[in-house]
């Protein structure tokens, strides 16, 4: 193929008719000089099918961080390859300078270095690198076909992990735990209805606990010591569809539920919880059941990285069908999904009283905070700001309204703005726990 | 909204809708209202129809005036050399006329008076004779002679004043809509208006007198009753030289060497007219037109454009597609209903949304039962109960700011109530 040179190596020729006698000869001329020497050019460039290329890099990014791909071209060929390429990701793998420009002698190797900022979590693949080989005077160059290229290319796929703003309260709920577990010497001893030890009385202790038979055994007064409950489960529930998919703020919901998931799933391992992960829409997106307590974070966290919400109404009778499994244990159900009226009181009603016989529910509703901010009237308002905030009024007393039901079902309804939402979820698991009704 | 835009817009169009109807109407009716001369009827001797001139006809056969119809310029012509005597020829509509071949030199015998009614300016410029249009008028109009003409002054006031003619030669009559100029031995009247001559017109004022004078003036009238463009043979390129002039204006020959001497003539080059584009072997004049150095040039750029395209339409790479999220915000649901209100002006509904509300609050934070009454609420909040009646169930708003108002009051109640800083002192 020949470069936009070779056009202007023709255009360069232009006043040769006009200036020279012959002026058909003239244009022959060009055109033949032109031509030679692309075709001089093409038979030059360097081959391309000498080129090896590999990939490294990165394999994992959180949202928001920037990762690095490195792209190795080798020269296996006998000859120098002048080649210009171009490393092709998805848009939003957010890649920079996608064109590069390589000058490859015989046996060489040369890296690439792609700078991704991601703008979306999930799977983002390096699509295709398209190879260009030029020849010495730039005037015509090789390349092959598309399904040649995406052959060539090493397939790398970056996994981005979705954002988790309320890393920043994480020390905090921690800490909370580490009340809860007795660790931490704050008002005598931790809470909990699981017998710990026993050990000796000191002063402060509640006299309530002390272990009369164990006192008599030991000549001393001893008291028990109590924990929380460890090994209960606690079973994320994440609602991918249509709900999820509308924007609260910049992002779509289901974002705010994965925030709110991990941060729970963090916590809940931290406290010796099992943790597992069901996300489901029409189908069963996600599921992580089983394995220990400290392989179970990682892989939540990466099937929680591949979610999308899909434009479908959720089917919840699919979620009754897992949660209802004889040997299920009883468990801590946190359901993360939106409380619009329509699926709730006829996706998730019907079986909620059932799985709130076997389990504890939690129904977790990421609102929107435009709602609330809408609901308020401004200092000068126009009509149109009075009959937004009774449109608001309208959507929070319908929501109101499904708390109320599923309330009345067995739930336990949390129903917070997308910037504390992640908080308070974590703050129900922690009473839950705290006072052993888990 | 757009229900009053459109109530806006029909203000503004409405107007001129009915003005444009009126005046496409009154063009229309106008251009009814204007005889036809393709009508085989308009002006013919022969036709008693409103637009015919067989009471003219009558009128100037009592007149002892012989009126000759012809329905062709050359039978015409023939007509008015066989008879010895000058005659008059009256040409009804000189738009279908060959005006050129009438106004040539020796087509028509001197001292032949020629009439013609009201030719317009596009068939004045084919003819030799210097008249021209000087204006049209909307309708025919009554004028005074305003001349010494004596066929004029003894018509007196006669509807003629259609189209006005120049030159002004002295001689013209009511306001230049009569005219008459001489050329070549012959005299060349022009009317303004087909009035005088019709039927229906003749009657009124001095139409019929001035019709009359104006064709009385000779003893024969060759009235030529023409209704369809003629289609008259092309001149040959000398037509003069094989013309017989000088035999015609001594007798009365058989006119008829005209045509016949141009025919022979025109044979042969009229199959001549098209063979450029038979001839093939002659260059393409475009080509001879630039130096062989343009088209080289030429080519050579479009040829460079040609490759700039190529060079630029392979890509390194194709751009790269993957599905995107959805864009549609939560609260869209919510701000539709808003603007529903507002465009059905529901403001007694979006009113009562915003009390239930306050009411629920209130009776949430006053630790009342869900739906208490008023009263309960004024009670337990230390205020009159009317004051709270009126804020919470008053009347519904007429207006915008009638609704904001009471808004503004159910939130500022609301506050009031909930926030005892600024509330209401307790008694």
């Amino acid at each position: 193929m020949i470069t936009r040179r070779f056009a202007a190596l023709l255009a360069l020729g232009v006043p040769l008719p006009a200036l020279l006698p012959a002026p058909w000869l003239a244009l022959g001329g060009v055109l033949v000089f032109a031509a030679g020497l692309a075709l001089i050019d093409l038979v030059v460039a360097g081959p391309l099918d000498g080129l090896r290329l590999r990939r490294d890099g990165d394999r994992t990014v959180w949202l928001g961080n920037p990762a690095r791909a490195t792209l190795t071209v080798t020269n296996t060929g006998g000859r120098s390859v002048r080649l210009s390429l171009r490393d092709s990701w998805v848009p939003s793998a957010g890649a920079g300078a996608l064109r590069h420009e390589l000058d490859l002698p015989p046996g060489e190797s040369r890296d690439v270095t792609t700078t991704l900022t991601p703008t979306r979590h999930g799977d983002r693949p390096a699509v295709r690198v398209t190879l260009r080989s030029l020849g010495p005077f730039g005037l015509a160059y090789r390349q092959r076909r598309r399904s040649w290229n995406e052959q060539v290319t090493p397939a790398w796929t970056l996994r981005v992990l979705p954002r988790f703003p309320s890393r920043r309260i994480l020390p905090e709920k921690l800490a909370r735990i580490r009340v809860l577990d007795g660790a931490v010497v704050t008002r005598g001893r931790g809470h909990g209805t699981e017998f710990d030890v026993l050990r000796e009385y000191v002063v402060g202790d509640d006299v309530r606990s002390i272990d009369w038979r164990a006192s008599a055994r030991h000549h001393d007064v001893v008291v028990r010591t109590w924990r929380p409950e460890r090994d209960r489960r606690v079973y994320c529930v994440l609602d991918t569809g249509r709900t999820a998919a509308v924007r609260v703020g910049d992002a779509p919901r289901l974002d705010a539920a994965i925030d709110a998931a991990l941060l729970l799933s963090v916590l809940a391992s931290r406290a010796d919880d099992r943790v597992d992960l069901l996300a489901l829409d029409t189908a069963v997106r996600a599921r992580v059941e089983g394995g220990g307590h400290r392989t179970q974070l990682p892989r939540l966290i990466d099937a929680m990285a591949s979610l999308e919400p899909a434009l479908a109404e959720t089917d919840f009778t699919l979620l009754g069908r897992e949660l209802l499994r004889r040997d299920r244990k009883r468990s801590l159900v946190v359901i993360f999904t939106a409380l619009d009226t329509a699926p709730m009181i006829e996706g998730l009603l019907p079986v909620l009283p059932k799985l709130a016989a076997r389990h504890k529910i939690i129904v977790a509703g990421v609102r929107d905070p435009a709602i609330s901010r809408l609901a308020t009237l401004p200092s000068a308002p126009t009509a149109a700001d009075v009959h937004a905030a009774a449109a608001a009024e309208r959507v929070l007393a319908e929501r109101d309204r499904v708390r109320d039901v599923l309330s009345h079902s067995g739930a336990t309804v949390v129903d917070t703005d997308a910037d504390t939402f992640a908080s308070r979820v974590a703050d129900v698991y922690l009473l839950l726990k705290a006072t052993g009704r888990l | 909204m757009t229900a009053r835009v459109k109530r806006r817009r029909l203000r503004v169009v409405v107007p001129f809708m009915v003005l444009i109807a009126l005046v496409s109407t009154t063009l229309i009716v106008h251009a009814t209202q204007q005889p036809d001369p393709a009508d085989s009827d308009f002006l013919s001797p022969v036709s008693s129809a409103g637009i015919g001139s067989g009471v003219l006809a009558g009128r100037l056969g009592e007149r002892g005036v012989t009126v000759d119809r012809q329905t062709g310029l050359t039978a015409a012509l023939t007509e008015l050399w066989r008879g010895g005597d000058p005659a008059t020829l009256f040409v009804t509509t000189p738009d279908l006329a060959d005006l050129d071949q009438l106004s040539r030199p020796g087509a028509v015998p001197p001292l032949t008076r020629v009439v013609m009614v009201a030719p317009s300016e596009e068939s004045l410029v084919t003819s030799a004779w210097p008249l021209h249009v000087l204006g049209t008028r909307w309708t025919t109009g009554v004028a005074a002679p305003g001349c010494a003409d004596p066929v004029a002054s003894t018509a007196g006031p006669a509807a003629v004043n259609w189209r006005r003619y120049t030159p002004d030669t002295g001689a013209s009559c009511y306001g230049d809509a009569l005219l008459t100029v001489v050329a070549g031995g012959v005299a060349v009247t022009v009317v303004g208006s087909p009035d005088p001559f019709r039927n229906d017109r003749i009657a009124e004022h001095g139409n019929a007198a001035l019709a009359v004078g104006l064709l009385a003036q000779t003893s024969r009238v060759v009235w030529l009753d023409l209704h369809q463009r003629e289609v008259t043979p092309e001149p040959s390129p000398s037509p003069s030289s094989t013309r017989p002039e000088p035999e015609s204006s001594s007798s009365a020959p058989d006119a008829r060497p005209r045509p016949t001497g141009g025919a022979p003539q025109q044979t042969p080059g009229d199959p001549a007219a098209p063979p450029p584009a038979a001839q093939p072997d002659e260059p393409n004049p475009l080509t001879e037109a630039f130096p062989a150095a343009f088209w080289a040039t030429l080519l050579l750029v479009a040829l460079a454009l040609l490759a700039l395209a190529a060079a630029a339409a392979r890509r390194l790479g194709t751009p790269v597609a993957e599905p995107l999220l959805s864009r549609v915000p939560a609260n869209e649901t919510m701000l539709g209903h808003a603007r529903l209100y507002q465009r059905s002006r529901a403001r007694g509904a979006s009113l009562d949304l915003l009390r239930g509300a306050a009411r629920r609050r209130l009776a949430a934070h006053l630790g009342l039962p869900v739906g208490t009454t008023l009263a309960r609420i004024a009670e337990q909040s230390g205020l009159e109960e009317d004051d709270v009646r009126e804020v919470l169930a008053g009347v519904h708003p007429d207006n915008d700011s009638e609704l904001i108002e009471a808004a503004l009051a159910v939130q500022q109640l609301e506050r009031d109530i909930t926030s005892p800083d600024e509330g209401v002192q307790q008694p």
